[in-house]
């Protein structure tokens, strides 16, 4: 029965005269036969958890009544999280119980995309996929399977990685978060690893086009480094965004530097040109650390400017003012500021990297921290740790080529790369595909291809528990579990200065029929035998975790998660160089590390040179050897510090304005269209509720004649979509804020992403966001 | 079972063995031989945090701030002393408590042996030390002429960069000591003089070498924390007695320890123990034995054994006692001859028969003695230097003398 508003009202307001009349009369709220109706008050329990749902990878605390998950709050004893949770982790219920959700195995049985399908039960969904695997790998063919897999760090990466190593495919294919700044760290440090950021103990946060607050790789890290108290000064943290729009990052920060996109580089090089024309920069650690920073020969003899002389060449405030729109005296009170803060940090984000010069942009904004002496100091960059967690089995190599090609120095976008490839029918055929946490024909900038490459594989599985696009074009459905119903283990993202190794355990009873996606591989791998058994010799992943915890308490460090006090304890009692047992045996470790939730070990070796650099000269490298080699090669004359600003480039009248995605911090990743409870709050600066956006300077959509409000379809040359036209003043007129992963109510997808021109960094392969123009017209 | 684990089986174990050892031992020889060291640091620690102390207590700053830091005032105080000053800081817990709306945290007497081992242990946990007076410190002593660091220095000596995965300076330590003998002599023939430390050097000299290291990927080792069970073992098994006599109260051939180490942390001893190392191996040689070679955490366990040996400290004046308990007016509510009284008569208190016990009883009642002696307008008591030794003693003598006429 369904109760209309105005039949509401008129209830309430009767029961309210009605219980005026009986003033003075007893009332009985609950009455005798209530507990009949079965509304006793159920069996409450809590448990700790690690969140999935985005790579930060907090603490969680999830509250059941009578076995249903009810609340997810955080945990308290979480090193970064501290308690915290945004409102992606708090939806997660609705997640849980959302009604989209499949539950137990699907096999196709009509043509694909039709819709048809007959439930199978997990044995047989086993079975079907174990022999299709036996028969490829016993014809020799064992490449031809392929697995593209979204973003999974831990162990279920491993066993991934495992499982095809000893089947003998090289194809593991990343359709994750590559963001060049591991890139960046490679080449100037020696050191392939995403550079971690000490927030935490930074004085002054410079961010240039990072959406900390948004969709960075833990907003809950930023508001670790922001919101924490002041220092022993009193002076609290600094955060100084450089941003195209007044983002939600940009409101919080206490500047916002509006910048002309593709330009952050070149202003982060005009403070560059600031501090060394005024001596602001740290001379000893450049002089001690640093190569490149002065004019050089390589080992041929040739010349080559360094560093020094081409900032004071190409970045006088006047010029960099004029290309970037940012006054001069804001120029020179940034780098005054970071020469009086005493632990910067500057960080590149995606506005920089995302763009067709981004290595090179990358590279002179990174260059910021080294001219400080900001590497492995405290507040400063960081290169992490992984945690000492036991190997999944023994290492194998594949000797073969992935499929796809691969740019100089990053992977690009291999997940397009593949689909091209395999729809070009070039490469070894793949017959056999593994979709994990990937939905390509919603989330790649160019689903045609998937969809040619889907054509050509003669047999697809997907592993996502609901029905997405690519789901729907599938041929066997072998959902995994929920993130609140299954094991799993969740190291903390390369942003943290430490290790955080998360667990993640059930809160709840999982489906009947229901199959966690680590289980299902190791019984496959057990069916499969020989190598692959042998690689993999786990009961169930719970096994595999708890032998893989092994490492943790074998490695006499660290610590179980704890309060604020014994994290401190055990950091000071690190850096007198002694450590507390808590546990000798294991099982008890284990016990208390489920209960409370991970493992971390928070001391940072500030003393270790190769945290510093791991390069042949064991100094950071502002010049790289083997960038400048590969730009001689094929870098159409471009050079580092020279060329750091994206192409000039203008609309025209069929596309007069210029498109710029951005991801929204309750990204749903374009799988799932949004919980109720987030589409409802989507971005707190916008207030547009349940539908897509745009947002568009007034100026600029009035000359359009678009009211605010208006449905509108965004078009480029490749594509339109639908959105409302949100009138925005942080929108730099003639520019088109478009936020990315969003819904309309009836599940249709409103990607941005789709109509990029397809213009890329060559350096990374990195697709740029800020190159496409397009028109907005009334739909 | 690793050390620490021993150690802290037999601290906690030991608590009986404490108390008994003041129980069946009489007065004139309290001073001979020392029980094992009581307490679960460990345990100590959670209770730290479990019963609410670190709300207004810190350790090295950690923690509450109302309160002073256990980890200064536990320093070079004994057993007996910390349990004097836990009890003078009650009526300002009392009143704070109160204010706050908790509960009053009790202890058995075996908790707050672990509880008082904790706050004595954490002083052994030097802080880092500076490495930019350890650069000057390893010019000074020519340390380049024999050793090098970071790819700079001489080869007489081993190269000293591997240390830098130690933060702690107790193995720079030890590596000196294992080398002193070879060290005296090249030294002697290179007209160098031998290094002497004063207060933290050796810590200065070891943050100086982390820093200065070129050892990359470094897998830093951390120590278990020190046993000084199984330093007072080596202390017998490396020859130590010979000179410092049974648990170190000295001898004719070499000094009392408890003094020395008072006060001192960890890579305070370990360069006094250096400084001294030229004449031990003399007076070694005499007695024809060789200077004793420390393995693995040895030398952290005997510096440990030292460091301890104040805790534990035993002995006491029972008439001393006795005068206090007049004074300090615990005669006006307990009685000692089971006449009636307004507390319990102390001569037959088995909690006053143990000096963990009494104290332990002191904490659980002091809030109803705190509001009775508000009642009667008497000062709250307290017990400063040795005074809640000699009151201890004296109580468990009454109990003794009941006992035995019993």
């Amino acid at each position: 029965m369904s109760v209309t508003r105005r039949e509401f009202v008129w209830t309430a307001g009767a029961a309210a005269a009605a219980l005026a009349f009986q003033r003075g009369q007893d009332i009985f709220w609950t009455p005798p036969q209530l507990p009949d109706a079965g509304w006793d008050p159920g069996i409450e329990s809590r448990l700790t958890s690690t969140c999935l749902l985005c790579p930060a990878r907090c603490g969680l605390q999830g509250r059941t009544v009578d076995g249903r998950l009810v609340r997810i709050a955080g945990n308290r004893l979480h090193p970064m999280s501290k308690g915290g949770v945004c409102a992606r982790g708090v939806a997660g219920v609705q997640m849980l119980y959302h009604p989209e959700r499949i539950a137990t195995p699907l096999q196709r049985i009509g043509p694909r995309g039709s819709g048809q399908w007959e439930a199978v039960e997990p044995e047989a969904a086993l079975t079907l996929l174990a022999d299709r695997l036996a028969a490829l790998r016993d014809a020799g063919r064992p490449e031809g399977l392929a697995l593209l897999a979204g973003y999974c760090a831990g162990t279920m990466q491993d066993l991934w990685r495992q499982f095809l190593a000893t089947y003998g495919s090289p194809n593991y294919i990343a359709d994750d978060y590559p963001d060049g700044t591991e890139q960046i760290a490679a080449l100037m440090h020696g050191i392939p690893r995403r550079p971690a950021y000490d927030l935490e103990q930074s004085d002054l946060i410079l961010s240039f086009g990072a959406p900390l607050f948004e969709s960075w790789w833990s907003p809950v890290q930023a508001f670790a480094g922001f919101a924490r108290p002041g220092d022993e000064s009193g002076e609290r943290p600094r955060l100084i965004q450089v941003d195209t729009r007044f983002s939600k990052t940009a409101a919080r920060a206490h500047t916002w530097v509006g910048v002309r996109p593709q330009t952050h580089a070149v202003l982060a090089l005009g403070i560059a040109y600031v501090l060394i024309r005024d001596q602001l920069y740290d001379v000893d650690f450049v002089a001690r650390h640093v190569n490149g920073f002065e004019d050089f020969r390589d080992a041929s003899g040739r010349l080559h400017e360094g560093y020094l002389s081409r900032v004071v060449r190409h970045y006088r405030p006047e010029e960099v003012s004029a290309s970037t729109g940012v006054p001069i005296e804001t120029i020179t009170s940034l780098a005054r500021a970071l020469a009086a803060s005493r632990r910067s940090v500057v960080i590149a984000g995606s506005d920089v990297m995302l763009s067709p010069n981004g290595l090179l942009a990358g590279l002179a904004v990174h260059s910021l921290n080294v001219l400080m002496g900001r590497i492995n100091r405290p507040g400063g960059i960081a290169f992490g740790d992984d945690p000492p967690l036991a190997p999944v089995g023994p290492s194998r190599h594949v000797r073969l080529p992935r499929i796809g090609t691969m740019p100089p120095f990053g992977p690009g976008d291999p997940a397009l790369e593949f689909a091209t490839a395999v729809g070009r029918g070039e490469g070894p055929a793949v017959e056999a595909l593994l979709l994990y946490y990937a939905n390509p024909l919603a989330s790649s900038t160019h689903p045609e291809r998937w969809r040619d490459a889907l054509d050509r594989i003669p047999f697809v599985v997907s592993l996502s528990p609901f029905m997405d696009e690519t789901t729907q074009h599938v041929d066997l459905v072998l959902p995994d579990l929920l993130p609140y119903e299954r094991w799993q283990d969740a190291p903390a993202p390369a942003s943290y200065p430490y290790p955080v190794w998360g667990v993640t355990q059930p809160l709840v009873e999982p489906p009947p029929g229901g199959i966690h996606t680590g289980n299902a591989m190791l019984a496959v791998a057990a069916r499969l035998g020989g190598a692959v058994a042998a690689g993999l010799p786990y009961e169930d992943f719970t096994v595999l975790l708890k032998a893989r915890a092994r490492g943790l308490f074998e490695a006499r460090r660290g610590m179980i998660l704890g309060d604020e006090f014994e994290r401190t304890h055990h950091r000071q009692m690190e850096e007198r160089g002694w450590w507390l047992p808590e546990h000798e045996e294991f099982e008890p470790f284990w016990d208390d590390l489920v209960q409370r939730g991970g493992w971390t070990d928070l001391l940072r070796d500030y003393t270790d040179p190769d945290r510093l650099a791991q390069t042949p000269s064991g100094k950071v490298e502002l010049l790289p050897a083997e960038l400048l080699r590969a730009l001689a090669v094929d870098g159409g004359g471009r050079q580092p510090y020279v060329d750091v600003a994206g192409l000039p480039l203008e609309g025209d009248d069929a596309f007069p304005l210029r498109l710029l995605p951005y991801r929204v911090s309750t990204l749903a990743s374009g799988t799932l269209a949004l919980e109720p409870w987030l589409a409802e709050q989507p971005d707190i600066l916008q207030h547009v509720p349940w539908v897509p956006w745009v947002e568009v300077h007034p100026d600029t959509a009035r000359s359009f004649g678009l009211d605010d409000g208006t449905l509108v379809w965004v078009s480029s040359a490749r594509g339109r979509y639908q959105a409302r036209c949100k009138h925005y003043r942080g929108t730099a007129p003639g520019h088109v804020n478009a936020p990315y992963g969003l819904r309309h109510p009836d599940g249709a997808l409103a990607s941005p992403l789709q109509l990029l021109d397809g213009s890329a960094d060559p350096l990374t392969g990195l697709l740029s966001w800020s190159s496409t123009f397009v028109r907005l017209e009334r739909a | 079972m690793s050390p620490v684990a021993r150690v802290l089986t037999s601290l906690r174990l030991a608590v009986t063995g404490l108390a008994l050892a003041w129980h069946v031992t009489a007065p004139a020889s309290w001073a001979q031989e020392s029980p094992r060291i009581t307490g679960d640091p460990i345990a100590g620690r959670r209770m730290f945090v479990e019963r609410g102390c670190v709300d207004c207590h810190s350790i090295w700053g950690n923690g509450g701030t109302l309160g002073p830091d256990f980890a200064l005032v536990g320093a070079g105080r004994s057993l007996q002393q910390l349990a004097g000053l836990f009890w003078n800081h009650t009526p300002r817990m009392i009143e704070t408590v109160r204010r706050r709306g908790v509960a009053w945290p009790t202890f058995t007497a075996d908790e707050l042996a672990d509880f008082i081992s904790y706050v004595y242990y954490v002083k052994l946990f030097d802080e880092p030390g500076s490495p930019e007076l350890g650069e000057r410190w390893f010019r000074e002593m020519r340390c380049r002429e024999c050793h090098s660091l970071g790819g700079v220095g001489a080869a007489v000596g081993p190269a000293l960069d591997s240390y830098a995965r130690y933060p702690a300076p107790i193995r720079l330590a030890q590596g000196m000591w294992n080398s002193g003998p070879a060290m005296r002599a090249r030294l002697a023939a290179r007209g160098v003089p031998l290094p002497v430390f004063l207060g933290r050097e050796v810590a200065d000299l070891q943050a100086y070498i982390r820093q200065a290291s070129s050892l990359g990927s470094r897998d830093l080792r951390f120590l278990e924390p020190p046993d000084p069970n199984a330093g007072r073992r080596l202390f017998v098994t490396k020859s130590c007695v010979v000179c410092h006599g049974a648990d170190g109260h000295g001898s004719e051939k070499g000094p009392p320890l408890h003094e020395i180490t008072q006060r001192r942390r960890v890579s305070e001893i370990a360069g006094l123990i250096w400084n001294h190392s030229g004449a031990m191996a003399t007076a070694l040689e005499r007695e024809g034995l060789a200077l004793p070679r420390f393995t693995g955490t040895e030398m952290a366990d005997v510096i440990a054994f030292l460091y301890y040996l104040r805790y534990y400290e035993t002995g006491g004046d029972a008439r001393e006692g006795e005068r206090l308990f007049e004074a300090k007016g615990c005669a006006r509510c307990h009685a000692r001859d089971g006449s009636p009284s307004v507390g319990p008569d102390l001569s037959q208190s088995d909690a006053a028969s143990t000096l963990l016990g009494l104290a332990a009883a002191m904490w659980d009642h002091a809030p109803a003695m705190y509001d009775l002696i508000q009642t009667q307008r008497i000062e709250w008591p307290r017990f400063e230097g040795d005074e809640m030794r000699n009151l201890s003693i004296y109580l468990q003598r009454l109990s003794q003398q009941k006992r035995a006429g019993q």
